[in-house]
């Protein structure tokens, strides 16, 4: 299930980033990556939340700047185990 | 989710296709997407369901500028991009209808929003007028909810709201008979989705994008469908008992049988009316039913039968397998599995016959569940929808009919001797060499025709125009009638020819015309009239264009060969004797 989940924000990433590869994916943020602009980010939420049926509130979304962040909100959340 | 709904794409799955295809073709595909909204999510939607129903070419969508629906309309231009969708929202007619305007509220406003979505109708109007003479265009007018700026309480109609359908319907009167401009049905819209689930307040006011994730895909697969003009289905093959009407007719017989609101049956025979118009209007219906046939035969003669005999051909009543009797029909049809729909109350012969032939579409009638009745007749409706009916549509059962007794029976009736037969035929032929552009029927012919195609390329509206205004373009259609009576426009030919020689991109034939020698014809009149020293055919062999191999091979011409080169000495030497009388109509 943890990885089944994973593997899920791992797809989500790498619609957006189609140029990346998965360890690239793992260390993935707003400073790091160039790709990562506004409409990134806007795909990633609206893909995260449909994929993972969740809401990520406005003041959230400042919070999600990387992949690690990211899946720790998930887990938080309870969606990645 | 109804077993008679289509699953749509979720973003994740919708980029994925995108990123998929990216790298792999070099034919480019430009769509221009006009909005005043971000279309954001939409545009990705649009255009992951084209990319799969267009796997050889790389989609591409542009859009404009946020907030300027009416310069984004103005934009795109004839040579850049193929075709255009409009979405229009009320906001962009005023954006006090919105949910991003703090413009406060008084009642002298509401009387100002009336006008002013009245002067900037008329200013849409032109918008399109203009747009539509230089590419085809899809118009989405207004899905979403606005603001409750009237006073009054919802439920009951206010100026506003009236003006607002009075509107709509101006756009809808002037455009929807245009050749070139597309209009979704906002009744399909309302079937699927409330206003509520197509709202995004959230995404709206965080992105500017204003739906919700199902709505966007929901709404991508229609503008998707606008532009690649799917093939409708061309025949339906029914099953009897529970389907047709309810009741066995080996156990109660044909007066125990009903499709009547007093016995319970309405919906069968609803399907029956359904069935009733898709006969009338070109697709072939054929029965496959477990039964003896002198009992069909006494149902089928009851008055009150909504569906009648004469609109069923071919009946295949016995009690072997059933996917023995679609076999059988596939046969007499003439036409591939993948434009056939199956239809039974059984699961277990629906599976039976998927089993048998994977790639027909086999659909459950919803026997037990009257309620699913109109998703279901929704769903044939999406399978065999055409744009425009044409005269080949009307005849086309009968002349199968004619095909299956005449020809298809000499052909493997060694005692039939082929040259007398077609020598006694009368046949004519119809020549047409001009207004191809405009030619509905030639347009679907070179769409949908599988068997005798010469490479299976398939044309959007504005590449068919493209083709048909090219310099030196040279097209024929031509229509065939013989004693037995007319099958209308059967044979497309389009070329660009250029000194004696004819290159030739396109080459189709409707399978009700096999067997005639039409092709011959066609092909020795252009060499005739044209003068032509050569005609060369742009071909690619596809899984179902055995029939045109065939009919090359006849001329020692090599279908491994891209570029298949027919000499007139050749053609002379080789082409069988013709009877057709001809006439050119322009």
């Amino acid at each position: 299930m943890a990885s089944e989940s994973k593997e899920k924000l791992e797809r989500c990433f790498l619609a957006v980033f189609p140029e990346m590869d998965l360890k690239e994916i793992e260390q993935a943020s707003t400073d790091k990556t160039l790709d990562w602009d506004s409409m990134a980010s806007v795909m990633l939420y609206s893909l995260i939340s449909q994929e993972f049926g969740i809401k990520i509130l406005p003041e959230k979304m400042v919070d999600l700047n990387s992949y690690s962040t990211i899946y720790t909100f998930l887990a938080e959340e309870g969606k990645i185990k | 989710m109804s077993m008679y709904e289509e699953k749509h794409l979720t973003l994740l799955e919708a980029l994925e296709i995108i990123k998929r295809r990216k790298a792999k073709s070099t034919i480019e595909f430009p769509v221009f997407f006009a909005s005043g909204f971000t279309p954001l999510h939409l545009l990705s939607f649009t255009q992951a369901y084209l990319q799969a129903s267009s796997p050889e070419e790389t989609i591409i969508i542009k859009s404009g500028l946020f907030n300027d629906l009416f310069g984004n309309i103005e934009i795109p231009k004839k040579d850049e991009f193929r075709h255009l969708l409009i979405v229009v929202e009320w906001p962009d007619l005023d954006p006090r209808l919105g949910f991003r305007s703090n413009s406060g509220w008084s009642l002298s406003m509401v009387e100002d929003v009336i006008e002013t979505i009245e002067k900037r109708t008329l200013m849409l109007l032109n918008a399109i007028r203009n747009a539509s003479t230089e590419i085809p265009v899809t118009l989405c007018l207004p899905t979403l909810p606005v603001f409750p700026l009237s006073y009054t309480p919802p439920y009951l109609l206010n100026p506003l709201h009236q003006k607002m359908d009075v509107l709509t319907i101006r756009i809808q009167e002037e455009f929807m008979f245009h050749p070139r401009v597309q209009i979704i049905d906002p009744y399909w819209l309302d079937l699927h989705y409330s206003q509520y689930d197509r709202f995004n307040t959230e995404s709206e006011a965080a992105f500017g994008f204003p739906y919700s994730l199902p709505f966007a895909s929901f709404l991508g697969s229609l503008f998707a469908e606008t532009i690649s003009y799917p093939t409708p289905k061309k025949g339906l093959i029914t099953d009897l008992d529970g389907t047709l009407w309810s009741g066995i007719l080996g156990d109660v017989g044909e007066g125990g049988i009903h499709w009547d609101l007093n016995h319970h049956a309405m919906h069968h025979g609803l399907y029956q009316k359904l069935l009733l118009s898709l006969a009338e209007t070109g697709t072939l219906i054929a029965a496959a039913s477990k039964n003896d046939m002198p009992n069909v035969e006494k149902a089928f003669h009851r008055p009150d039968l909504i569906f009648t005999e004469d609109k069923v051909f071919p009946f295949q009543v016995h009690w072997n397998p059933k996917s023995y009797s679609v076999g059988d029909i596939l046969r007499t049809w003439n036409i591939g599995e993948d434009s056939v729909v199956f239809v039974d109350d059984s699961p277990l012969e629906l599976e039976e016959v998927k089993n048998h032939f994977p790639k027909l579409t086999c659909l459950r009638f919803p026997k037990e569940d009257a309620q699913q009745i109109l998703r279901f007749l929704n769903l044939l409706r999406v399978l065999f929808g055409k744009r425009q009916i044409t005269a080949e549509d009307k005849i086309r059962s009968q002349s199968i009919r004619v095909s299956r007794e005449v020809f298809q029976t000499a052909e493997s009736d060694t005692s039939v001797d082929q040259e007398s037969l077609l020598s006694s035929l009368q046949s004519m032929l119809e020549i047409y060499t001009r207004g191809l552009e405009d030619d509905t029927r030639a347009f679907e012919l070179v769409n949908k025709t599988n068997q005798f195609n010469l490479n299976g390329e398939r044309f959007s509206q504005s590449a068919w125009e493209g083709l048909c205004k090219s310099p030196g373009f040279s097209g024929i259609v031509i229509a065939y009638k013989d004693k037995f009576g007319p099958l209308g426009k059967i044979l497309v030919l389009l070329g660009v020819e250029e000194r004696g020689i004819l290159d030739v991109r396109s080459f189709v034939m409707s399978c009700r015309a096999f067997s005639r020698r039409v092709e011959h014809q066609c092909l020795q009149w252009l060499f005739e009239n044209y003068g032509l020293r050569e005609i060369r055919f742009h071909f690619r062999p596809t899984e179902k264009n055995g029939p045109i191999q065939t009919f090359f091979k006849e001329y020692d011409l090599n279908p491994e060969d891209s570029m298949l080169v027919l000499k007139r000495e050749e053609f002379k030497k080789k082409t069988p004797k013709l009877y057709h009388s001809i006439e050119v109509k322009n």
